[in-house]
């Protein structure tokens, strides 16, 4: 196997407090994607996928102090200056935001917020940039992409934003586009056509995704693997078949019963128990243990270790075993 | 787009025939009658009939207005009781110092401010930010007057290497003219850097928060051109609503600081005018100043069309 394109391994992040002291969101976090993998992370409200995401990019907040290590292409993202993580980021890794609406600059019209990384990164002149920015508002399926690239990020809908947002992220080709809720704040029936913008332009440019969801229907239709994370942990991960058919980890199968059904006659819309404790007040040993259905008293006695009781599988939970041999 | 600009070039007339009426009214309602103070207090009733019929003073103050504002119009803005020379040429020629001054000194407080506030905001709570809010405090709670007064006592008594006070007149050529604005000037612009660094800060520093900035940052621009080209250019709204407000106590700062360098400007005009009971030129002075504070405010008007795409559709 040849290197994996990112490698995340062991990584924490902990917030700076401003009354001192240091508060641990992200724990532990590994996860190795090969190029043009796709992966989607999931987890309630909460539980760092943000972070995480913003970590690879290098602009997680100010209070944020982070350990571990991120390779990327052989790089440790971490060790890299502002100055090196500027030539990585857009270039070779892009990101999608999450809100359509104020993710682009108001005074700028969108063809050259898309032509602005092509003029940094690839040295082109603003006249060729823009030029380029109007295939790819083509590209993202914009129509009369020549005048809409000098409209103004107001003139148009979310949808068409959003879709902005993905031609920016992909002007320069990256190897790895991570998108951090791409469709959440988009009515249903766009989400469909976004997905189906980032699928294609993804398998066509052969990317790498990181995908970022509450959802488990986009990640289902997105993503090969999928892991779940719950308080900064990772609680689950596999393919995404397995993952969603054959869940290991109580807190994965009660995302999933949290999903709501097509069908109407399916009765009561379950939901977990209470909701993710701050980060300050996690119960001792397993995080989900005060929420979890399956819990027994050896659960409290210390943070389960992650295992693979499967080939390609991992789980955070002393009986994913149990679960295995049943 | 040229509805709207018709729309408010329409608003600023009527806004300047309102502050024209009013102007007037607080003219006659001023204590002191300009007849009496030009004869003295030995003048016969006569005579002093006879100059109140002269200046115009005897007819009914509605043609009294109409025959002012009429003149405004026309460009005949009557003749100084004191000077005995026509107001618009006084005014002229008194613009040709106040005007400078002016522009000097507000280009003085944006090339202090600007810098100062972007880069207090890029590294908040750093030594820049500490040293820039301690600078800015110091410029807002010194009063220009002082400033005017220590500069000069600095530079011109103790150094000798800049006038105290006077004007050359621009036929003494550009060089020793411009030096003579310079100290005014200054102590015109410092109070006001202060303030407008403050508000640059503060809105750089809400901007930079913004989605935007970071979208920005991820196509991996460097931080420089983020902070310029996304975060300062969308902070520029309250910056130019800061610095239309600001003009007004610069004319207002101007009288006292001509005063303080004895500059002769519009602002020494209009106060000799005052102790001089000149009411001609008074009225014809106030009423300028405030056409130029209204003009102000509607080009800051009109440039917040040009800073925020979004208003342009808004206000049509
Ligand atoms: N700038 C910050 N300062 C302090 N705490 C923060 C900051 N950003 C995030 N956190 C904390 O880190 C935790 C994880 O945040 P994160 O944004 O990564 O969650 P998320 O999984 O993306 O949630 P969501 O689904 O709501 O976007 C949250 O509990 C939050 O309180
Ligand atoms: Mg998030």
């Amino acid at each position: 196997m040849s290197a994996p394109l990112l490698d995340i391994q062991g990584l924490n992040i902990a917030m700076r407090l401003a009354r001192g002291g240091r508060l641990p969101i992200v724990n532990d976090l590994s996860l190795t994607l090969q190029a043009g993998d796709t992966v989607g992370i999931v987890g309630e409200s909460g539980s760092g996928k943000s972070l995480l995401s913003l970590a690879v990019m290098g602009l997680l907040p100010p209070a944020a102090v982070v350990s571990g290590r991120i390779l990327f292409e052989g790089r440790d993202l971490l060790s890299l200056d502002d100055d090196g993580m500027s030539e990585i980021r857009g270039r070779r890794i892009g990101m999608i935001f999450q809100e359509p609406m104020t993710a682009l600059n108001p005074a700028m019209t969108v063809g050259d917020q898309i032509a602005e990384g092509l003029v940094r990164h690839e040295k082109l002149s603003w006249n060729a940039a823009r030029d380029r920015a109007v295939e790819l508002l083509d590209r993202v399926r914009i129509p009369d992409p020549k005048a809409r690239a000098s409209a103004y990020p107001h003139q148009m809908s979310g949808g068409q934003r959003q879709r902005v947002g993905i031609a920016i992220a992909v002007a320069m080709r990256p190897a790895l586009m991570i998108a951090d809720e791409p469709t959440t704040a988009l009515d249903v029936t766009v989400q469909a056509e976004v997905l189906e913008i980032l699928d294609d332009l993804c398998q066509r440019e052969s990317m790498a995704l990181m995908l970022i969801s509450h959802d488990l229907g986009v990640i289902a239709r997105m993503c090969a693997r999928t892991l779940v994370l719950y308080a900064g942990r990772r609680m689950e991960e596999g393919a995404t078949r397995a993952v969603l058919t054959g869940p290991l980890n109580p807190y994965t199968k009660g995302l999933l019963r949290a999903v709501p059904r097509r069908r109407a006659d399916d009765g009561p819309l379950e939901t977990i128990p209470g909701s993710v404790p701050g980060f300050a007040r996690l119960p001792a040993g397993c995080v989900f243990s005060d929420r979890c259905l399956d819990v027994v008293a050896a659960c409290q006695a210390g943070e389960p270790a992650w295992t693979s009781p499967l080939p390609g599988r991992g789980v955070r939970c002393i009986r994913a075993g149990e679960e295995v041999s049943a | 787009m040229t509805a709207l600009l018709l729309r408010r070039s329409a608003s600023l007339f009527l806004t300047l025939l309102a502050v024209s009426g009013l102007i007037f009214l607080v003219m006659q309602v001023l204590p002191g009658d300009p007849a009496a103070i030009m004869l003295g207090t030995s003048a016969s009733a006569d005579t002093l009939a006879a100059l109140r019929q002269e200046l115009g003073l005897d007819q009914p103050m509605l043609v009294r207005y109409l025959q002012w504002i009429g003149g405004l119009a026309s460009g005949d803005l009557g003749t100084s009781i004191t000077y005995g020379v026509p107001v618009a040429g006084l005014i002229g020629e008194r613009l040709a110092v106040t005007l400078p001054l002016a522009f000097i000194a507000i280009l003085l407080s944006v090339a202090i401010a600007l810098p100062l506030g972007v880069l207090s905001a890029a590294k908040r709570n750093g030594p820049v930010d500490y040293i820039a809010g301690f600078v800015s405090q110091l410029f807002i709670a010194v009063p220009g007057f002082w400033v005017g007064l220590l500069l000069a006592l600095v530079f011109a008594v103790k150094l000798g290497v800049m006038p105290s006070g006077g004007f050359p007149g621009w036929q003494a050529g550009f060089g020793p003219a411009l030096q003579a604005l310079v100290l005014p000037a200054i102590a015109l612009a410092l109070q006001q850097a202060g303030v407008l660094t403050r508000v640059t800060r503060s809105a750089v520093a809400e901007v930079l928060g913004e989605d935007f900035v970071r979208t920005a940052r991820a196509k991996g621009l460097p931080k420089r051109v983020t902070l310029w080209r996304h975060a300062v250019r969308n902070a520029l709204v309250p910056v130019v609503t800061i610095l239309g407000l600001q003009f007004t106590f610069l004319i207002a700062g101007a009288v006292l600081i001509e005063n303080v360098f004895n500059l002769p400007g519009l602002g020494r005009l209009a106060y000799q005018a005052l102790t001089q009971r000149d009411l001609v030129v008074m009225q014809d002075v106030v009423m300028f100043f405030a056409g130029l504070v209204i003009l102000v405010n509607f080009l800051v008007d009109m440039s917040y069309l040009i800073l925020d795409p979004r208003l342009r559709e808004a206000s049509r």
